[in-house]
């Protein structure tokens, strides 16, 4: 579990926490936070490489990171019910 | 044996800087493993392009590679065993990220089976499955009120096992947000304990729209305020504050008190001009006066605009 700071000295990418927190309020990252700030763990991390490449590296502007992130997202959910559709059919066999 | 650096790109040697950062993009776009979620290639092919990269956009690396200095592997390897974003993507904390926001109800798989099983009741086994996917993290969610959001709280909340938390809700926390309570989550076997998360709902509020950290909210102002202007009374989450409204002030204008929103953000009122609910012999009689001696329509001006 990291924190804001951390994962700024983390990334290979130069983003100010700024960039960070316009990329949670966007739904980009949705990390999770406790009494004192957000924590991210390592799926947090790798997303947030992710949005980074997306965004600043390849240049993509928001709507069309939000549209990749969208189709991203539904793609994953719809294998994690295919995945449980099909151990539920091999329990069931 | 590694290729080299501008063949990979697919550059010349004398490519300018932004030649070669233009190759990159259009191959990382091409072949990151994120938009290639199933073509196990793509980890390798970024790998090199981002190796590439490094080395070319890097001038002194650059320059020590054209005079045979270094190899096209004498750059640290970036990101080594990197972990992607599709690593994790089917995991059970991508399920954060889920455009539904939410885990795969077992229910509607049970409603699956049941139709096409025949209507036969859910054979047990399925619950036994979902219950052993649990780990000691519980979840929980629960409302909150706007302004419990807006200025943070603590709040007691009994929990379904019969426990009671207290919870500090953060200033400016967002709707769908997940407070983490280390530790408050199921025991283990081996005595550690869980996490709980507690997925926050904030409650809309009567008059304010919370955009971000940034307050909205309409505030009805009268005939007379709206021409002669005058002090006005307006709730904000930090308290009341008295704004001046100017003479001759539209419906629709807003004015922004900054600072006064959640945390840092600021607050805004757009004022709506109400008429008394009965237009009583004064009103009529003012502003026929008024029309007698002023010729005044407000579409005329727009008219005017339109045509020039």
């Amino acid at each position: 579990m990291m924190r804001i700071d951390d994962v700024l000295k983390e990334i290979d990418i130069l983003i100010d926490r700024h960039a960070l927190e316009d990329f949670i309020a966007r739904g980009w990252l949705r990390p999770v936070r406790d009494e004192a700030d957000y924590v991210f763990d390592d799926t947090d991390m790798a997303r947030i490489r992710l949005v980074c490449e997306l965004h600043i590296e390849m240049k993509f502007e928001y709507d069309a990171v939000d549209i990749m992130l969208s189709l991203m997202d539904q793609l994953y959910q719809a294998r994690a019910c295919n995945k449980s559709l099909v151990e539920a059919l091999e329990n069931k066999s | 044996m590694s290729k080299n650096p501008y063949e990979i790109l697919s550059v010349d040697k004398g490519a300018s800087d932004d030649e070669i950062k233009a190759a990159y993009r259009k191959l990382a776009k091409k072949h990151h493993p994120d938009l290639n979620p199933d073509n196990k290639s793509a980890d390798e092919k970024f790998k090199e392009i981002s190796a590439a990269y490094d080395l070319l956009k890097n001038k002194d690396k650059r320059a020590a590679f054209d005079r045979g200095e270094i190899d096209a592997q004498g750059q640290p390897q970036q990101g080594g065993d990197r972990q992607y974003y599709r690593d994790f993507a089917g995991g059970p904390q991508g399920t954060r990220y889920s455009s539904s926001g939410g885990n795969i109800n077992p229910e509607n798989i049970e409603g699956i089976f049941g139709a096409m099983f025949g209507g036969r009741a859910p054979d047990t086994r399925f619950d036994d499955m979902f219950r052993q996917q649990q780990n000691a993290d519980i979840h929980y969610r629960f409302d909150i009120g706007f302004m419990e959001a807006a200025l943070g709280a603590k709040k007691q909340v009994t929990m379904p096992d019969g426990k009671n938390l207290s919870i500090t809700i953060p200033e400016g926390v967002k709707d769908g947000q997940k407070l983490r309570l280390k530790g408050k989550g199921q025991k283990l076997q081996d005595g550690r304990h869980g996490d709980a998360y507690i997925e926050v709902h904030v409650l809309p509020h009567k008059f304010f729209i919370r955009k971000g950290d940034n307050i909205y909210n309409q505030v009805p102002i009268g005939v007379h305020e709206a021409v002669l202007g005058g002090a006005i009374k307006i709730e904000t989450v930090h308290g009341a504050v008295n704004i001046k409204i100017p003479k001759g002030t539209n419906s629709g204008k807003s004015f922004r008190l900054k600072g006064k929103g959640i945390k840092s953000g600021d607050h805004y009122v757009d004022v709506q001009i109400v008429m008394p609910d009965k237009i009583d012999e004064d009103l009529e009689k003012a502003m026929k006066d008024w029309v007698e001696k002023h010729s005044y329509n407000p579409r005329n001006k727009n008219e005017k605009e339109s045509t020039s």
